[in-house]
């Protein structure tokens, strides 16, 4: 409970009009990129890092939860209040403050659009390499929290491999630095460890990040395949060949009927699966990668093999990509989305697998994925008026998680565990493992003030739930991104 | 603890194990000493279990461990408080799962660096980390001191590379965060507070980590010059440039001296790794030519295979082998745009106290080695303190750090061999005080 007195404090430290609590102005804040819904009690829009002190300081001494939030984007229920207290949101705090094109670097505000970013520095050649499908829409301070990665990630690494420093306020108001300027920083990496630890530890009010050369040419291919076993099979061998592409994307055959009709991306309807490759760098490099990797998927017996001859092209087979999932739409009213990991050589066995579980189950999955990482975005298509689709939906994504993790692979690649995957935590780490874990959370948040019930399972349900979530669940043809 | 309680506590210790790892009791040696501290007994676990079983029983007898990899950089960090028990792991030096399709493999953590390269090459593939003295160093060791070496993947660090990590608590407890695929937000990724924690908070055990196909060719373009400037700004025009490098070094010649390799004439060494396939290769030689040029290079060689290993070997081992050990030694990180105008003052600082300066960049990377050697022999000791000063003066005003990798010990004691950790000290107590209560983990040495 946030009383009056509370409220006025909060008011004080970043001005009334940005202190929210009319069921009005909550509702807005009550979701994430999904559909499962929690109320704050109360929503804060600071502008500045000393705000954000001031205002943990008060929720600390009055125990009060915080949920930082940037963009709502994430699909596991990270950025939703669960358990009501204060949610913070984060998008006033988007200025580029400084862009270093000599040190390749630049200092922003958690709230800046990733996008924004890229486009912004791109005056010097330079862009940021982190490129999550939302990238239009996802703020660097959630990419932070959730450790997002993107097509591209494949050839140039997640979130991480990108931040060289962090300010951040803890559970008690104080503010740090983690890492900085330069490349190393010697003793514990404090910014290594906040990063994907999904607003528990601290919350992030300024980055420094590390940006990229613009690669002087890109190619982007697309092979069509007769079955999604061939195409599997063609990921594994690109990888094993010695090529890392900048990105291998796939679409199997549910997917590409969903997408074709909706943005003519030139995808055959009759197709079994598509893999989308890029290839970036020098452009000799890239004409001598584009000729093996063509020779490399040729083995599989594609049925065709093509290139993008212009940038035109090139956008439109991106297009089906990005345009899948709200294409899910046309197969059926809800697709619950699964955010798993696998070694790519197990792709062949573990797609197979999904292709048994739908059958089994009768119930349609879509599957796009970032191939190349192992990175699975089954979709499962259900409508979520009829109470037993809804719960089979949610316990084949169960299914197809421990699929992943039998396979060696894990329960999330870039949306975080949040409130979605928590309980199936124990499948993955045993109970030291996750000691270990949550003896970090207490280093910085004593109380369990942030974003508190995130991450790890309750101990007292976790005995007797096997699976339980709502939060992946989304209307389709809503705006959600992979 | 006065010595006889300690002298108690360790033979007690050394009762209770178990007769399996009683068995790999070893005698102390020069080997094992830290700054002249040796330990009392020396264990060498060829198990988790056993690493567990040390630190459980160490635990209770009040003994100070210190994790031990190749011993080759364990001059770096404080002098150790109290080094009861040296636990080397180089027994623990398995493959335990590699797939060349998934790019990734999983260790023990006492494998040496050589012998994991080697495993990977029959693959064609690598791990683009470079350390000194591979023979010897281990991965556990070369991630607990965190630093990246000359060789870099697109420019990143050595945690870049690493997926997951199993560790083993100084209660004995194991533990494992991340796994063994690239994209992973399951749980923290508790490896980061291992990698650079000089194993102070647990014993590293199994790592992950993300490997790359070989590049098909390589070459490296060594070039001299009369200026360290046009030797820096040729570096820098072709780190800024496009070509694909994995190595981008300057060398002064004062450590080009110590260096001493036969092909290379004296001068400012700028030497530079290319890989590709035939025509980007090809294009990568013609561009850092056409580079070159606008620089006034004296000398300009090519190098490949075993001629080029042995020259990035010997860049790596700067400073850690016999032939080129110096008195003092500094790691300095800074901005990457004030490499170039450090440089010179780093010189003009030593040289005026008669002595020699040997300097080692990773340009791009920010990163210079900075050793001081006694020329005359008979160095007084508040030179060394003097250039300690100028050097940590002259980082700070460009927001670097400067950490004392090897020195004396009066050196070491007085100015302390961490920099940058100011800030971040209570988190970092905090963190050690939750992970290792009885403080049993490398005492001093970081904190």
């Amino acid at each position: 409970m946030i009383d009056s007195r509370i409220i006025k404090r909060l008011q004080a430290v970043v001005g009334k009009q940005y202190v929210l609590n009319k069921e009005s102005d909550l509702i807005t804040f009550e979701y994430d990129g999904s559909v499962d819904r929690s109320q704050p009690t109360v929503v804060v829009l600071p502008k500045s890092t000393n705000e954000i002190s001031e205002l943990m300081k008060i929720a600390s001494t009055a125990e009060i939860a915080i949920v930082a939030r940037g963009a709502g984007t994430g699909l596991s229920g990270g950025a939703i209040a669960e358990q009501g207290g204060i949610l913070l949101s984060l998008t006033r705090m988007n200025q580029i403050l400084e862009i270093d094109p000599e040190n390749q670097i630049a200092v922003v505000e958690p709230g800046v659009v990733n996008l924004e970013l890229t486009q912004a520095v791109s005056k010097f050649d330079l862009y940021y390499a982190p490129d999550p499908s939302s990238q239009q829409a996802c703020t660097i301070g959630g990419n932070i929290a959730e450790n997002s990665g993107g097509p591209h990630c494949l050839a140039y690494g997640v979130t991480t491999n990108h931040v060289l420093g962090i300010e951040v306020v803890d559970a008690d108001g104080e503010i740090s630095w983690y890492g900085g300027r330069t490349r190393e920083h010697p003793g514990y990496d404090l910014r290594g460890i906040m990063i994907g630890s999904e607003g528990t530890l601290s919350i992030v009010t300024k980055a420094i990040l590390r940006l990229s050369r613009r690669p002087e040419s890109v190619k982007t291919l697309l092979a069509i395949y007769q079955d999604l076993d061939q195409a599997s099979a063609a990921v594994s061998a690109v990888i094993s060949s010695g090529i890392v592409p900048a990105a291998m994307e796939m679409m199997d055959d549910l997917a590409i009927k969903a997408a074709e009709p909706a943005v003519n991306a030139g995808y055959p309807e009759n197709a079994g699966a598509v893999l989308l490759v890029e290839v970036e760098g020098l452009a000799e490099l890239v004409e001598e990668d584009v000729a093996d990797i063509e020779k490399v998927m040729s083995k599989y017996n594609p049925l065709e093999i093509r290139t993008a001859k212009t940038e035109l092209d090139r956008t439109k087979l991106w297009a089906g990509r990005k345009g899948a999932l709200s294409a899910l739409g046309r197969l059926a009213p809800n697709y619950y989305l699964i955010d798993g990991t696998i070694p790519p050589s197990k792709l062949v066995e573990v797609m197979s697998k999904i292709k048994e579980i739908s059958a089994e189950y009768n119930v349609p999955i879509a599957n796009v994925l970032h191939a190349g990482d192992g990175n699975l975005h089954p979709a499962i298509l259900f409508d979520e008026r009829n109470d037993k689709e809804t719960k089979i939906a949610f316990e084949i994504g169960g299914i197809i998680l421990k699929l992943c993790v039998d396979a060696g692979g894990a329960l999330s690649g870039e949306h975080g565990i949040g409130i979605e995957k928590r309980e199936l935590m124990p499948y993955m780490f045993n109970n030291d493992d996750l000691d270990s874990m949550s003896k970090l959370k207490t280093v910085f948040d004593k109380k369990s003030l942030l974003n508190p019930g995130k991450i790890f399972p309750d101990k007292a349900e976790s005995a007797t739930t096997t699976f339980s979530q709502s939060s992946s669940v989304s209307n389709t043809g809503t705006g959600a991104y992979i | 603890m006065n010595q006889t309680i300690k002298q108690k506590n360790t033979a007690d210790f050394v009762k209770s194990l178990s007769q399996s790892l009683k068995d790999e009791l070893t005698s102390p040696s020069d080997y094992h000493s830290i700054d002249n501290v040796s330990p009392t007994i020396v264990l060498s676990p060829i198990s988790n279990e056993h690493i567990s079983e040390s630190l459980r029983k160490a635990s209770e007898y009040e003994l100070n461990v210190c994790p031990i990899g190749g011993a080759t950089r364990l001059a770096i960090g404080n002098k150790p408080t109290q080094y009861d028990l040296g636990l080397t792991l180089n027994k623990l030096d398995k493959v335990i799962d590699y797939k060349p399709s998934d790019l990734s493999i999983t260790v023990q953590a006492g494998i040496t660096l050589e012998k994991l390269q080697k495993q990977l090459q029959e693959n064609n593939q690598f791990l683009p980390i470079s350390a000194p003295l591979t023979q010897r160093s281990t991965i556990g060791g070369i991630l607990a001191i965190g630093t990246s070496g000359s060789l870099t993947w697109l420019n990143g660090t050595l945690r870049d590379l690493v997926t997951g990590m199993k560790t083993i608590h100084p209660d004995g407890v194991i533990s494992k965060s991340g796994g063994q695929v690239m994209k992973n937000v399951s749980g923290y990724e508790m490896s980061r507070l291992h990698i650079g924690g000089l194993g102070t908070l647990g014993v590293i055990s199994e790592v992950s980590l993300k490997v790359l196909p070989k590049p098909e060719n390589e070459v490296s373009v060594i070039t001299t010059f009369a200026s360290q400037a046009d030797a820096y700004n040729a570096s820098m025009s072709i780190f800024r440039s496009k070509i694909n490098k994995l190595c981008l070094s300057y060398i002064n010649p004062g450590a080009l001296h110590h260096l001493n390799i036969k092909s290379i004439k004296p001068g400012h060494l700028m030497a530079v790794r290319l890989f590709g396939k035939n025509l980007s290769l090809n294009r990568c030689i013609d561009e850092v030519d056409s580079l070159l040029k606008q620089h006034n290079p004296k000398t300009v060689s090519q190098i490949r295979e075993q001629e080029q290993e042995d020259v990035w070997q010997k860049v790596s081992d700067f400073g850690w082998n016999s032939d080129t050990k110096p008195y003092l030694s500094m790691r300095i990180s800074l901005p990457p745009n004030t490499v170039g105008d450090i440089l010179g003052s780093l010189e003009s600082t030593t040289i005026t106290k008669g002595l020699m300066p040997g300097l080692s960049t990773n340009v791009g990377h920010g990163t210079i080695l900075f050793h001081v050697y006694d020329v005359s022999n008979n160095a007084e000791q508040n030179k060394f303190g003097e250039i300690v000063s100028d050097v940590r003066r002259l980082v700070r005003q460009r927001r670097g750090t400067a950490v004392i990798e090897q020195g004396p010990e009066f050196i070491k004691e007085e100015f302390g061999v961490w920099d940058g950790f100011e800030q971040n000290q209570k988190t970092f107590k905090s963190l050690k005080s939750n992970y290792d209560p009885l403080n049993i983990l490398n005492p001093g040495r970081l904190l």
